[in-house]
């Protein structure tokens, strides 16, 4: 009977988990679209959910990161660096492919970079990943500088290619997304990464390679990180020319919101995670455009992020006293 | 930890008087000095032919840098030399000149003498040789010509020297010279093997001494013992300890050597070594626990340890399934996509075996009690089969429960070949029947216990 008791109890905390996030969705979009009835239409859900497919992308990447342990702050500057690079192939009059083969390649390098700080030499991902940061930046800039960075305006940005209200680039970032989904649950490195990323020592002696899959997570990131930068050279043409500190807080705050770092049962719920990372993203973003409605300044859109990551991650917190209580782990040995 | 430049298992070796070398199990590592002792000559002298690869074993396996020889000559082999003191020298050259030709080679053409001589002067100083390199070599007692032998080895980059039937007496300038150009060449790699029949002098000259008697290999002691324990490790007297010295040295059934560790730092000394063979049970109670800290330094892929503290063996966020499977997932998945009914029926296999079927439905692992955690670890290793397991101290995490469960799976891994050493640091009574129990006595030497041997009763 304890046990049903248990066991109804978890799916009870388990409802309420998985409904959280999209049900916090349901309220702001009413309350949002309640002050702004005239924005109801299909065009302005299309470029919301273009203004969102760059974020999508790069959270996709993250959220294998944070799943191993790990983080990434130099996501800006991979961005920048990638789009700097491309422009320079661009502005050469090299062939498309060959600009899309180096924005690849910048974004795999990157992410080795970070994957071989981190896994290799073993230093923390907080410090690899912000000094490379600056790296990454500085040498996108220094191409800036040499004259190597050109704008390039295209003549049918992806944006405007719909499958009804959906853009094309959120229809991309959405299949990233997926594609994320199954190999965290559906395939033995996605399993590895979670392993490596809850119980690390346990995942040593069970034989993981813990630097080969932490370097690959970083890998991966930056082949997403690559995809992204592309859907804003395809958009816009040019680049942001500076890093991009409000897309890496996005991107942290909705993976952490995503519920991507917490103790859900994994293999339920990963799927439901990256939906939650998908409404998590919208929800920021929607957070940040009423917050730009309330207080009519670009500035507050950044505390408002910060002020959603610091509740992600205090609920995420709470969450683990919580289970890790009610687990039982410390009452072992008294059984 | 040094390499193993040669080693006899099990090595039978027939002469026409009959056998000379009887199961032997030897080895000779990188930078020693290894002592042979026996009062009869055919037995040393079998022992170094194998070594100068002049002969092959009648029965067992010889290994040079742990590969198996078989008679063919190879580049990774490493280089034997005979020293013995007239082998490459010549009486009426210098001892420059005799340095410089090599075997085998015609004359000293190419060599400016001026030069060569200067370089050996430098030589002589540092190897802290006292004669002049224009010296005649006839002018040096012999002693002294196995001293130039060796040095020349040592030129030629011999990675074996092999210095048979040493019986040279000399003064105590001349013992001291030789030992110190040996523990020098030794220190810069090269390994030495002395054979002699002469047991103080291989006292003076080895770190370690092997004890041939009627070509079966009795003991093998560090040489820095003292006299009094060196008798009573050479000769038990008491029928326990002649026993036990049997035991341990005795090869295991169907013996193959899995792993090695040469230098298992127990007690106050170094250098007794552990081997571990295939499908036994070995039992090592290191009150200090530096043998324990030694071990965990070892790596491998077929090398595994199961040690304390049991809240990290497994990943509870994963089911059960998945942390049966946890570093063999590779084996369940096709192109690297999961598949779900291999795992579950590793589940069902793992279920009948522990006689619960409380895993099947569990999402997760967390609410699992620490019986059910340890049995989940320990049929991972099960599944993964390692060559050898090492069991570090992890009685003091075990119920009674789970420790039969431990014993249960070091049985079925023994059974199926591999080597299992169960490390305590408490010296207490594992009940665990192992082959062989040793314990560290604190000065340095593994001691076989008599209890080894016992069968498990679970």
């Amino acid at each position: 009977m304890k046990r049903l008791s248990g066991l109804c109890g978890n799916t009870r905390r388990g409802l309420w988990n998985d409904a959280f996030i999209p049900l916090l969705l349901m309220i702001v979009l009413l309350l949002f679209f309640h002050g702004h009835p005239h924005l109801v239409t299909a065009l302005y859900f299309s470029s919301l959910f273009s203004s969102i497919a760059q974020l999508l992308i790069i959270v996709s990447g993250l959220s294998l990161i944070m799943g191993c342990g790990g983080i990434d702050f130099s996501i800006g500057g991979q961005v920048f660096l990638i789009v700097v690079s491309m422009s320079l192939c661009a502005g050469r009059q090299t062939s498309p492919a060959l600009t899309l083969l180096a924005g690849l390649s910048v974004g795999l390098l990157c992410g080795c970079v970070n994957g071989l700080l981190v896994a290799v030499l073993g230093v923390p991902s907080f410090i690899a990943t912000f000094a490379s940061s600056f790296v990454f930046n500085g040498a996108a800039k220094t191409l800036v500088s040499a004259g190597a960075y050109i704008s390039v305006l295209t003549d049918t940005p992806l944006s405007s290619i719909r499958l009804s209200v959906f853009p094309l680039d959120f229809l991309i970032a959405l299949a990233v997304l997926a594609l994320t989904g199954f190999l965290l649950n559906r395939t033995y490195w996605g399993r590895y990464i979670l392993a490596v990323g809850t119980n690390e020592p346990a995942a040593r002696r069970a034989g993981l390679h813990i630097g080969r899959i932490q370097w690959s997570a970083y890998t991966y990131s930056g082949l997403t990180n690559a995809l992204a930068a592309m859907v804003l050279f395809a958009n816009e043409g040019l680049a942001i020319t500076s890093v991009d500190t409000e897309l890496m807080l996005s991107a942290i705050a909705a993976v952490v919101m995503g519920n991507s770092n917490l103790l859900c049962d994994i293999n339920r719920s990963v799927r439901v995670k990256i939906a939650h990372i998908a409404a998590a993203v919208l929800l920021l973003r929607l957070a940040n455009l009423c917050a730009g409605e309330v207080f009519h300044s670009d500035y507050v859109q950044q505390i408002t992020t910060s002020v959603i990551l610091f509740l992600a991650f205090a609920l995420d917190r709470r969450t683990r006293r919580r289970e890790q209580r009610k687990s039982g782990i410390a009452d072992w040995k008294s059984r | 930890m040094r390499a193993e430049l040669f080693r006899a298992q099990g090595v039978d070796v027939l002469s026409e008087q009959g056998a000379v070398l009887r199961n032997i199990c030897l080895s000779l590592y990188e930078n020693e000095v290894l002592g042979v002792y026996d009062v009869y000559n055919g037995g040393k002298q079998a022992l170094s032919e194998l070594v100068e690869r002049r002969r092959l074993p009648s029965a067992g396996t010889v290994f040079f840098s742990g590969l198996p020889y078989s008679g063919e000559n190879a580049e990774t082999l490493p280089r034997v030399r005979r020293v013995s003191g007239h082998e490459t020298l010549n009486d009426s050259l210098s001892l420059w000149e005799n340095l410089l030709l090599r075997s085998g080679q015609r004359g000293l053409k190419r060599v400016s003498p001026r030069s060569m001589r200067r370089c050996m002067v430098t030589l002589f100083r540092e190897y802290g040789i006292p004669f002049s390199p224009e010296q005649a070599l006839r002018s040096l007692p012999p002693i002294d010509h196995f001293m130039l032998e060796l040095l020349k080895a040592h030129l030629e980059r011999v990675d074996i020297a092999v210095v048979s039937d040493f019986n040279l007496d000399g003064d105590s300038e001349q013992t001291d010279r030789l030992r110190r150009l040996m523990r020098r060449l030794s220190s810069e790699g090269m390994s030495i093997l002395v054979t002699s029949h002469r047991f103080e002098l291989l006292r003076r000259y080895a770190d370690r001494i092997a004890l041939l008697s009627n070509g079966t290999l009795l003991k093998i002691f560090p040489a820095k013992l003292s006299p009094a324990d060196l008798l009573k490790r050479a000769f038990p007297g008491a029928a326990g300890e002649e026993a036990a010295a049997r035991h341990h040295t005795e090869p295991f059934e169907s013996a193959s050597v899995l792993c090695t560790v040469p230098e298992l730092p127990v007690g106050e000394a170094a250098g007794t070594g552990l081997t571990l063979r295939r499908g036994e049970l070995v039992e090592l109670l290191d009150p200090s626990g530096s043998a324990a800290q030694h071990l965990k330094l070892r790596k491998g892929s077929d090398i595994c340890f199961l040690n304390a503290p049991v809240a990290g063996l497994i990943v509870e966020e994963l089911s059960p399934a998945d942390n049966l499977c946890l570093g063999m997932m590779e084996r369940v998945s096709r192109h690297g996509v999961l598949r779900e009914r291999p795992q579950e029926l590793i589940l069902q296999e793992f279920a009948e075996w522990y006689g619960s079927d409380i895993f099947l439905e569990r999402k997760n692992c967390r609410n699992l009690n620490p019986t059910e955690r340890i049995a989940i670890a320990l049929y991972r290793l099960r599944l993964r089969h390692p060559k050898v397991l090492f069991c570090m101290d992890v009685r003091r995490e075990l119920n009674p429960s789970s420790r039969k469960l431990m014993l249960r799976v070091v049985r079925e891994l023994t059974k199926s070949g591999s080597a299992v050493c169960l490390v305590d640091t408490n010296d207490g009574d594992y009940e665990s029947g192992a082959d062989r129990v040793f314990v560290a006595d604190g000065s340095g030497i593994l001691k076989p216990r008599e209890s080894a041997g016992k069968r498990w009763d679970v």
